[in-house]
């Protein structure tokens, strides 16, 4: 998570969504104007944006410093640790805005951006440039998010390149294609674009297939372990109610109705089978909702989520 | 086999769309940054905490942070957190939220706290955590919000328990969990109604008086653990508070709780110095405080055990201050008939408070104040006394704010506030300090000495706790020749109640039988002794009942053969 600067994203995602910078101050400030796409998107305002979008008005953009809490503390340049330290134990409440902020690798702020970088970042149409012949052949991109959910949560990422002209369907690692071939959205002169054969939807089939033949082949073992574990916590709870309910037949049994303690109180066996009956069904009922606990606690689920996709003209 | 996979495409339809429009499309760089950030936020490692690395504001201790790694991956997020007082069990329980929240594991997340502490929670998980969770005020609030605090006994009342009984969470936490430790109460009813999926449950007393009380809890958390109560019962239990099987127990328990020990952690908190103030008593208050002793003296003996109660509050007002003791008087003379001759006895006594001119205890505490140039919480007992401080501290100059019980938690929330960043002197009564933390302060005046030793430890609890970075002075203010210097130098000092680790001391008061009152047994002491010889007599049989108390827990300490496991100490022995 470390090896990019909090400041080395925010500056990204300001020059992305358009913001103006200010001032600048790297690794540990930056003062922006923000744009009409950062303010809605981190500015928590809808009321405000709603009511300018409604009365047509000019609005006034937010201007904030950002400072960053990734940088050590005994970097930082400011006059006297202090200084600091009044600023982080005074952090305003959620909701009140401020002009400045500190931005740590755990903000609620960070994760806005995150997002907003991420919605605006899904959707591309790119063809390579410079082609060493002159014919570019047209793929599909998928990235997928595969979320092992259990008791625990874990994640991985997964890639392919579809070719659309005959669905051939390969791996790829993003950040090579990133890095190797050197992309933009305009078609390179004197290059012909070979036709698309087949629909994109075709292409995410062939796609949805292989992501599901790689998760079957990978995660069989890890499926059966979450498996096995909800079994025993089920059994568990299953014996425990069972045990439960089994005991207090046997005490509404052994005992007689009418306990010496209660004599004031007589019980007529009807009545004493009714609260039997009472307590038995709040057991039933206790066991339901804590199995029902249980369920969501351990059944394992696979969830893959297209992240993004895009349109490649390649060699 | 078929593997439970669900695959989410619903975003392709927006390609399509592009693709049909042919744009606008997200630019080269723009997607490319977008793969990087899905990269970074990527949840691959299982092992360690995000948290640790992610929240900067602030520096975890160490059992902190094993409890949060402990919570999450190996107890799945079903646990009791029993650390003694004074450890963070807040902090351990952000912690652990705030991992969940990283790792998206959680959304819909329920905090249940006594009324006084939500605002507090909330300001800790803020700035602490950055977790912006909201206390709930309305009952629309339970189903606007995701990240709720609320009192639990709000939520457990109509209309609220309604809909909060629909909800699904995935976290619940419960603070003073030892609430929960009768199933026949409607808070045990209600928080086993709640729908949850991670379940954290946090007291310092996990047994109170009775070992079954921890069973309730556990049973809570994890029906079926420990067997049904009857096994359990067979298997370990032996006396209420003593346990067979104790290693077997053990095991059992750490799967499910973690309890550390201040001993074990708080080696590095500052030391105390403690410094006696004596005030010597001016000829009228002299006179005003034998005149009234021997007013209560007279009227103990008259009146009897039973009706005692007004005239031992009496007593301590007496040490506490004028004031104090005026309200006390006031009611007694509201309640006689007109012409009683008590009435009359009592106007007397007023007049002779009228005659001081000078609070000697008063000017004392301003002198002591202009010499410290740093913020002093001064503790009192009766409102009255912070009243007249306040005035008193007001004419010389000194900023001061009172805090007291009956102030609503907004109120409280503020005070706070305006003592950390504006005034000098923070006046409170412990009843109204219940809870706070203040290690931003480094003084704490004892303006009267309460009777109750467990009273001084909550005074002293406040600012002498987790995150207190320097040395602590405690002043206390004890005026000659009245029962507050023999209460400090026979029974305070001798017992080194200043000099114990915080918590040794609720160990060791715990074990005295329950129904008898330290308090009251002082009070009676004080009044009915006839002489200085008697009371030192009387006062010392205390000390060596308290002294035994003492041997005798650090005693079984020595027998405890794991002695700073996981495992509840007191039912273990």
């Amino acid at each position: 998570m470390n090896q990019t600067s909090l400041y080395t994203l925010a500056r990204a995602y300001f020059e992305l969504s358009g913001s103006n910078i200010l001032e600048d101050e790297p690794p540990y400030r930056l003062t922006i104007e923000l744009s009409e796409e950062a303010d809605q998107a981190l500015g928590y305002r809808p009321f405000y944006w709603s009511y300018i979008t409604h009365m047509r008005m000019k609005p006034e953009l937010l201007k904030k410093t950002y400072r960053f809490l990734d940088v050590m503390e005994k970097d930082w340049p400011l006059s006297s640790t202090n200084d600091v330290q009044n600023r982080l134990s005074i952090a305003p409440l959620p909701g009140f805005h401020q002009q400045e902020e500190w931005i740590s690798w755990g903000s609620p702020r960070l994760y806005r951006m995150f997002e907003a970088m991420m919605n605006h970042g899904r959707y591309t149409c790119l063809y390579a440039q410079n082609p060493a012949v002159g014919r570019l052949t047209p793929y599909l991109f998928v990235s997928y998010t595969i979320s092992q959910l259990a008791h625990h949560r874990k994640e991985s990422i997964k890639s392919y390149l579809v070719r659309l002209t005959d669905l051939y369907l390969e791996p790829i690692d993003a950040q090579d294609l990133f890095s190797k071939k050197h992309l933009s959205p305009h078609p390179p002169h004197y290059t012909s674009l070979l036709p698309r054969m087949f629909h994109p939807k075709s292409a995410l089939q062939r796609s949805h297939e292989a992501v599901r033949k790689m998760i079957e082949e990978q995660f069989q073992d890890w499926v059966k372990e979450a498996e096995a574990k909800l079994e025993q916590e089920r059994m568990r709870l299953d014996a425990y109610y069972q045990a439960l309910s089994t005991h207090l037949d046997k005490k509404s049994h052994t005992f007689s109705p009418v306990s010496p303690r209660s004599k004031q109180k007589t019980v007529t066996p009807q009545e004493a089978q009714q609260a039997l009956e009472e307590r038995l069904k709040a057991i039933q009922q206790d066991y339901v909702m804590r199995d029902m606990e249980i369920k969501a606690l351990y059944t394992p689920q696979l969830i893959v989520e297209l992240e993004q996709v895009a349109l490649l003209y390649l060699e | 086999m078929n593997l439970p996979i669900h695959i989410h495409d619903q975003r392709f339809d927006t390609f399509l769309e592009k693709l049909e429009h042919n744009g606008p499309w997200h630019t080269a760089r723009a997607f490319e940054w977008a793969y990087h950030v899905r990269n970074l936020t990527l949840i691959d490692d299982d092992r360690s905490l995000l948290a640790e690395r992610a929240l900067k504001r602030f520096t975890f201790y160490p059992h902190q942070l094993d409890v949060a790694r402990r919570v999450i991956f190996e107890m799945h997020g079903r646990a009791i957190l029993a650390d003694e007082v004074g450890l963070g069990k807040t902090i351990e329980a952000g912690l652990i939220l705030k991992e969940y929240l990283l790792r998206r594991m959680v959304k819909r997340v329920l905090i249940l706290v006594p009324s006084s502490l939500v605002l507090q929670w909330q300001r800790e998980l803020w700035q602490k955590f950055e977790i912006p969770a909201m206390p709930v005020k309305k009952a629309h609030t339970w189903e606007a919000y995701d990240l709720l605090i609320a009192s639990l006994d709000m939520a457990k009342r109509s209309p609220h328990r309604e809909i909060v009984l629909k909800q699904h969470y995935d976290l619940v936490i419960i603070d003073e969990a030892h609430k929960l430790k009768n199933p026949k109460t409607q808070n045990h009813q209600f928080v086993q109604a709640l729908k949850k999926k991670y379940f954290l449950l946090l007291t310092a007393t996990p047994v109170q008086n009775d070992i079954r009380e921890l069973y309730r809890l556990v049973d809570l958390l994890r029906p079926g653990h420990l067997g049904i109560p009857d096994e359990f019962a067979r298997e370990f239990i032996v006396g209420k508070r003593t346990v067979k099987n104790a290693d077997r127990l053990k095991t059992s328990l750490g799967k499910v709780m973690i309890r550390n020990r201040r001993e074990d952690h708080l080696k590095t908190l500052p030391s105390r110095r403690v410094i006696t103030i004596p005030v010597t008593l001016s000829r009228e208050e002299k006179r005003f405080y034998e005149a009234v002793s021997r007013f209560i003296e007279r009227e103990y003996t008259r009146r009897g055990l039973s009706k005692a109660l007004p005239l031992l509050t009496l007593k301590r007002e007496l040490t506490s201050s004028r004031d104090a003791v005026y309200r006390s008087l006031l009611r007694m003379y509201e309640r006689l008939p007109q012409d009683a001759p008590l009435a009359a006895e009592i106007a007397e006594l007023a007049r002779l408070g009228q005659s001081i001119q000078r609070h000697s205890k008063a000017e004392k505490l301003v002198d002591l104040l202009q010499t410290i140039h740093d913020k002093v919480i001064v503790f009192a007992e009766f409102h009255p006394t912070l009243f007249s401080l306040q005035k008193r501290l007001a004419t010389s100059g000194i900023t001061s704010v009172i805090y007291r019980g009956g102030y609503g938690r907004n109120k409280k929330d503020w005070m706070r506030e305006l003592f950390m960043t504006r005034a000098q002197v923070m006046l409170a009564t412990e009843a109204g300090g219940e809870g706070i933390n203040l290690q931003f302060a480094h003084h704490l005046v004892n303006y009267d000495l309460p009777w109750n030793p467990m009273k001084l430890e909550q005074r002293i609890g406040r600012i002498h706790r987790i995150g207190q970075t320097q040395d602590v002075m405690i002043y206390n203010f004890a005026t000659e020749d009245t029962v507050e210097m023999a209460i400090l130098k026979l029974l305070y000092e001798k017992i080194e109640l200043f000099e114990t680790v915080i918590g040794r001391l609720d160990a060791i008061l715990e074990r005295l039988p329950q129904g008898i009152s330290l308090e009251r047994h002082l009070a009676d002491l004080f009044i009915r002794s006839k002489s200085e010889q008697e009371l030192r007599l009387r006062l010392g049989t205390v000390v060596d009942a308290i002294q035994a108390l003492k041997k005798e827990v650090e005693a079984e300490k020595r027998l405890d053969p794991l002695p700073d496991d996981d495992c509840e100490k007191e039912g273990i022995q």
